[in-house]
């Protein structure tokens, strides 16, 4: 089914889309921007109505579904909040097409409705806002029917009709290929930023500039304001392409391999990077009492040595390993943010793998808006969040099982350890949350206080398995 | 009691609108590409996006009836009316609907015609609407939403054929002005009048058919003022309209004799107080005609007046049975309509129940009971008339 869907998502060109209905992209964008004032980012898909989806939509809304495509723009404002869908399509009045925006909220009950086209001669008046009004907060269930729910125009039936019909089609469309189940390759829409991964960037200098690239296993997004900001997001990769070089033990030629291939007691030289992320690592060991050990081996931590002054790490024992993947992240991301405050462009928002780095907030603007995700809701939905936080200057880090299964292994237990569904930190810098909040995954949230008092600015929403609500430490206390 | 129409009111204002439309700013500058507001007057090339093409619709409905009393069972074909829709320019907007009534007047034992029902151009001028050809006369509500398929009952009004001799149509130009909220609309016309005839060739009102044999024609309005039409449509909120309209001008072939008409028409949803049953549609017309007479014509029983009203309730209704066979869209519906007539003879009076069935908005299967009530006259049987109607 869901290889159907795939099929049946075939993307075309912004351009195209706009004028499958006879606009030009800035007057869709005039349209949901009337729905949406606060709206700033859009992601579009294009959908053949076809096959198995045509089928399933028609069942959803209860009538047979025109061949013609629908246009899906995803919305988002300024903080990348997702706020809304509109759809666009054509229906029939008397004998045109009269071509329809549907804006439904992320709850999937109709926001706006606004008649972008209107061919006919006669029924123009179902653009007036007194008929659309109708339609607001209106969901699939329960039905509305015109005549009933839907007061009609005399004169405009079938236009009013076509209207009913749109707005139907349209919850049924988001309902069937937004529900989270469906992926669905949203595109950037029409251009003001492009979300590609290892692509290239087409960037409206007004807003932001965003780029997307596999590393270290994930893919890390930055998001950079600012003039020449695609040469500073460059730059950024191929520093972090660097380090990963040095850090992966996937490498057989980084320093953590080396140091892993070298004999119980010999010291290997590293690179100050190394040196520093390893040192960090060890730190935080001990101040976790263990619970965090990049050797994964029961307080194998204590028995790797860092020599700062000849820049060499040295393996006490042979069955040591030397695994970064819980710190690695977030010093990368420090890094990043270094080089982005070298070259002045501080407004930036970076997120890597689920962790994120806020600099400076966007120009207006006194933070970056996040959202962290309620582990227990399917889907993307406003409801999906745990809490909203302001984030700016700060790194937000979560451990989850539902992301990775159990993937946080106790290095006293040796097992997976599944103490609580999530476990976010806030900490200033993010070398210290990408660590801490592994750490605070094993150790529960009894030890939380006690490890957060360490650090200036801390703070963590965990949720605790049975419990209705996320417990708050630190800065992150209700 | 005549007046003679030399040099009327109308005629100039005639001459005045093709001045206002040449001088109103109509230049190839609108050409250029509308904005999203000016996308709702309708684009050029539809679905084909970017190319210069004539966009032409095709469409229309059909209707076939059937009438059962003690004195017939006649089948009828009685309209087929396939309609054409062009986007001539951005601005410039074709329509027109042909009636096939009875087959046609080819049809051997009929009394069929061909006939334009309206064919005029549309004229976007920004703000105002430029409206010239085959008219539709602005005459009540029936007149203006007469299709078949849109319509509860099979029979239309009373109202609507004997004192506006539904489809009205005639040759001239005007103006529509729309509120932006689309809570107001104004439509004036100039057309060619009534024609009912003179002593000479014989009058074409009486008080059977009132002025439906009188009715404009397309080709010419002789000697005379053209007839003036306009109507006031008034949308306190939604659901509600309330038109006004009115017509005047000569009837007689001289251009002696005046012939004014006068409707109301309140089309609202009654929901107040009967929640149990849910809204019902009211819609209300009321007619009346007056005729100037002279002496020949009063003593050849040309009415001095004629009047009709109606009054319909309808309701809607959703049975899952329809909603299992037809899907969402389907309803059924329950019309009572009760008129009366008076053109100046024997009072008619006739009410009608009526059942529909409609898969989807587009097509009715109608089941109705009518009975007539002429003064003095015995009672006639209850006629069942049942009728589908459908667009294409």
């Amino acid at each position: 089914m869901t290889l159907t869907i795939l099929l049946s998502l075939l993307l075309a060109a912004p351009t195209a889309e706009a004028q499958m209905f006879g606009l030009t992209p800035t007057s869709i964008e005039q349209a949901i921007s009337t729905a949406w004032p606060q709206a700033a980012r859009y992601e579009s898909v294009v959908l053949e109505m076809k096959g198995d989806l045509r089928q399933r939509i028609a069942q959803r809304c209860g009538s047979a579904v025109p061949s013609a495509p629908v246009m899906l723009v995803r919305v988002s404002d300024a903080k990348q909040q997702w706020i809304g869908d509109a759809v666009l399509l054509d229906e029939i009045g008397k004998y045109r097409p009269i071509t329809f925006l549907v804006a439904i909220h992320p709850e999937k009950r109709v926001h706006d409705l606004q008649v972008l086209v209107y061919r006919e001669h006669i029924g123009k008046q179902i653009a007036s806002p007194r008929f659309t009004r109708q339609f607001r907060n209106r969901a699939a269930q329960p039905p509305f029917k015109l005549h009933r729910e839907i007061r009609n125009l005399s004169g405009a039936t079938l236009s009013a009709r076509a209207s009913v019909r749109a707005v139907r089609r349209a919850l049924a469309t988001v309902a069937e290929v937004c529900d989270g189940k469906s992926p669905i390759r949203w595109k950037p829409w029409p251009s003001p930023v492009s979300l590609t991964v290892e692509g290239e960037v087409e960037a409206d200098r007004s807003v932001s500039v965003v780029r997307v690239r596999p590393a270290m296993g994930t893919v890390l997004r930055v998001e950079v304001y600012g003039p020449e900001a695609e040469q500073v997001i460059s730059e950024v990769f191929d520093e972090v392409r660097r380090l990963e070089q040095l850090l992966s033990r996937w490498n057989p030629h980084s320093d953590v391999s080396r140091v892993e291939q070298a004999p119980a007691g010999h010291p290997v030289k590293v690179s100050t990077d190394t040196i520093e992320c390893v040192s960090a690592a060890l730190q935080i060991a001990r101040e976790s009492g263990g619970a965090f050990d990049p050797t994964l081996v029961a307080d194998g931590y204590s028995q790797i040595d860092v020599d700062r002054a000849t820049g060499t790490i040295t393996r006490q024992r042979d069955d040591l390993i030397l695994d970064l993947g819980g710190i690695g992240k977030g010093y990368a991301l420090d890094r990043a943010a270094e080089i982005l405050r070298e070259l002045g462009h501080s407004r930036a928002l970076l997120d890597f793998g689920g962790q994120l780095l806020a600099l400076d907030p966007p120009p207006g603007e006194s933070s970056w808006l996040v959202g962290i995700h309620d582990p227990r809701v399917k889907g993307n939905g406003a409801n999906s969040l745990l809490r909203s936080i302001p984030l700016v200057g700060s790194s937000l880090a979560t451990s989850a099982t539902y992301e990775k299964g159990d993937h946080i292994i106790d290095p006293h237990q040796g097992q997976a350890a599944v103490v609580a569904l999530s476990t976010t930190v806030l900490i200033p810098d993010a070398t210290r949350a990408d660590a801490f909040s592994t750490a605070l995954a094993v150790l529960g949230p009894d030890h939380a206080d006690p490890l957060l008092d360490r650090v200036s600015g801390a703070g963590a929403l965990i949720l605790v398995a049975g419990e209705k609500s996320a417990r708050g430490y630190g800065k992150l206390k209700p | 009691m005549g007046q003679q129409h030399d040099s009327p009111v109308a005629k100039w204002l005639c001459g005045l609108l093709m001045v206002a439309i040449l001088t109103s700013g109509w230049s190839p500058g609108w050409a250029q590409q509308g904005d999203l507001a000016g996308n709702l007057d309708g684009d050029l090339d539809g679905e084909s996006g970017g190319q210069w093409v004539r966009d032409v619709q095709i469409g229309g409905y059909l209707d076939l009836e059937l009438f059962i009393n003690s004195n017939r069972f006649d089948f009828r074909n009685h309209r087929l009316v396939p309609m054409l829709d062009a986007v001539v320019t951005e601005h410039v907007h074709f329509s027109c609907e042909i009636e096939f009534e009875y087959g046609g007047p080819q049809v051997a034992t009929g009394d069929g015609e061909v006939k334009v029902e309206y064919a005029h151009v549309d004229v976007d001028l920004g703000g105002w609407q430029l409206r010239t050809g085959a008219i539709l006369v602005p005459l009540g509500s029936t007149n203006l939403h007469h299709d078949s398929p849109i319509r509860p009952l099979t029979q239309r009004p009373l109202v609507a054929r004997t004192v506006v001799p539904t489809t009205l149509t005639s040759a001239g130009v005007g103006a529509l002005l729309e509120g932006a909220e689309g809570d107001w609309l104004l439509e004036i016309y100039t057309l060619n009048g009534f024609n009912g005839g003179d002593a000479i060739d014989g009058y074409n009102i009486d008080s059977t058919s009132g002025i439906r044999a009188a009715r404009p024609g397309l080709k010419k309005n002789g000697d005379r003022s053209p007839s003036l039409c306009g109507r006031f449509l008034w949308r306190p909120e939604l659901g509600t309209e309330v038109g006004l309209s009115a017509w005047n001008g000569s009837w007689d072939a001289q251009g002696e004799l005046d012939l004014t008409i006068a409707v109301i028409d309140v089309t609202t949803e009654v929901t107040a107080g009967i929640d149990t049953v849910g809204p019902i549609e009211v819609q209300l017309e009321v007619a009346r005609v007056a005729i100037e007479l002279d002496a020949p014509a009063r003593s050849a029983g040309v009415p001095a007046e004629l009047a009709a009203s109606s009054i319909q309730l309808s309701r809607r209704f959703y049975p899952a049975i329809l909603e299992r066979w037809f899907g969402a869209e389907s309803s059924s519906g329950l019309t009572l309509r009760f008129e009366g007539e008076d053109l100046g003879g024997h009072r008619k009076r006739r009410s009608t129940i009526g059942f529909n069935i409609r898969p989807s908005d587009e097509t009715i299967f109608k089941f109705d009971l009518e009975r007539v009530k002429v003064e003095d006259q015995a009672d006639p049987d209850a006629t069942i008339i049942c009728s589908m109607a459908t667009y294409f």
